[in-house]
């Protein structure tokens, strides 16, 4: 137990270790480092990143923009266009097995995710075009306030809706939740619709800007305000964020944000290191990986804010 | 879902279009970054000039790296960096012939406004995978 805790530890090391070797450079660029260490590095620390997110009960994405944008010497954009692949293949590979289950709903994602898509699109154009220090900025605060979000957010296994809303009756936004353990079949229905499109309407523009996967705020805007059961909100963030990062995705790419060399060890290291995590959940002690994970990340936003604002280069 | 835990026939056949589309995109994705990597084919942008030009904002790196925003790429994908956006791409897209699969589903059930939103969030996807949007620092 205690060697896994090393091994998180590890990965805080190993992200900030590339720093180091590039801090002589000109500009942080790392160049007399030999070109694929760069690639291997990446996948190593990612590796550890999909290790320690899934007994964290934190997207992949989240962790990978601000620590790999804080300690890496690629440039934010790059950074952002392979955070949002991380999230985007994460959620692609979650998607079938989910939906089988029942955990993600498709009626109840489809009206969301439009909102937060189309938002997502235009989160990507601001994220391109405004001046990177001010993105740095803006990321720094961001992740700070996910921290305090993630730290201080309850859950409801199952929330109480007396009466469903007129939209989401018309859209069926509704579902009966079979529970294996029990083998009892639970109906549940979902309210304040209108406000939870607002809410993913910003969501969205957060999960372009920044390319982190949103299901920090994903999963307590269907939990907490649209009152969908716990494991139904968890399995229909995770989907939602396969169409919203799909959108985005896109205007990296075109912008050429999205560079091969970064973003598929990237991706790669997370899907592997997060089945290994899956396998651990049921030995790592989920609360101390949790704490630890949000210590890293308030790290992270900390430097990401101290860069953009020219104190921590 | 059903009551009976059964899957209802719009998941089911969206859950198996995913799993082909995005299978497909990741297989591509290793199998080109491996050609990539290896040098099987040679490269837009030598591997050992990358960290000289990474740190950069992606419209200099573009700039330096004589490629083009928008779809410009597809004109070079005889070089194994670009060919590896095929999987990229793969995976970006692969949510849409999910989207078109379920709307006759719903179509056929009366609920014309998940067909609506479906048409809707396949037009969303398409407007940014159109290039239309790009925009420069």
């Amino acid at each position: 137990m205690r060697r896994l805790l090393a091994l998180a530890l590890a990965t805080a090391a190993l992200a900030l270790a590339p720093d180091a070797f590039a801090a002589g450079a000109p500009a942080g660029t790392g160049v007399e480092m030999p070109w694929w260490a760069w690639p291997l590095i990446l996948f190593v620390v990612c590796f550890f990143l999909g290790i320690v997110a899934v007994p964290a009960g934190v997207g992949g994405g989240v962790l990978f923009v601000p620590i790999v944008g804080g300690f890496f010497p690629f440039h934010l954009d790059f950074v952002r266009g392979a955070g949002l692949l991380v999230a985007l293949a994460s959620a692609l590979s979650a998607g079938p097995s989910l939906l089988r289950s029942g955990f993600a709903n498709l009626r109840l994602a489809l009206p969301l995710a439009v909102v937060a898509s189309a938002s997502s699109i235009v989160g990507a154009m601001m994220g391109l075009a405004l001046p990177t220090n001010v993105v740095q900025v803006a990321l720094g605060v961001t992740i700070l306030g996910i921290v305090a979000l993630m730290a201080a957010a309850k859950r409801s296994e199952f929330p109480e809706v007396a009466k469903p809303d007129a939209i989401s009756v018309a859209l069926g936004m509704h579902g009966v939740l079979h529970d294996p353990a029990t083998g009892r079949d639970m109906p549940w229905q979902v309210h304040r619709t209108p406000l939870g499109l607002g809410i993913f309407f910003f969501i969205g523009i957060l999960a372009g800007m920044f390319g982190l996967g949103a299901g920090w705020a994903n999963l307590p805007a269907l939990n907490l305000l649209m009152g969908a059961p716990l494991k139904v909100s968890a399995g229909t963030s995770s989907f939602i964020l396969s169409l919203v990062d799909s959108s985005a995705a896109w205007v990296y790419i075109h912008k050429g944000a999205v560079l091969p060399m970064i973003a598929v060890p990237s991706v790669i290291g997370m899907m592997l290191g997060a089945k290994i995590g899956a396998r651990l959940l049921k030995v790592l002690p989920a609360a101390t990986v949790r704490k630890l994970v949000l210590g890293l990340l308030a790290f992270a936003g900390v430097r990401a804010l101290l860069k953009g604002l020219g104190i921590w280069n | 879902m059903t009551g009976t835990g059964q899957p209802d026939s719009d998941q089911e056949r969206y859950a198996r279009l995913l799993a082909i589309g995005t299978n497909a995109g990741l297989a591509m994705l290793v199998v080109l970054f491996g050609i990539y990597m290896l040098g099987v084919l040679d490269p837009h942008v030598p591997h050992e000039r990358l960290p000289e030009i990474w740190h950069l904002p992606s419209g200099e790196f573009l700039e330096l790296a004589r490629l083009e925003a928008g779809w410009g790429w597809t004109a070079r994908l005889r070089h194994a960096d670009i060919l590896t956006l095929l999987g990229i791409v793969t995976l970006a897209f692969c949510s849409v012939p999910c989207l078109l699969a379920v709307m006759p589903i719903y179509w056929r059930s009366r609920q014309r406004m998940l067909f609506a939103i479906c048409g809707l969030e396949v037009a969303v996807i398409t407007l940014a995978a159109s290039g239309l949007l790009s925009v420069g620092h």
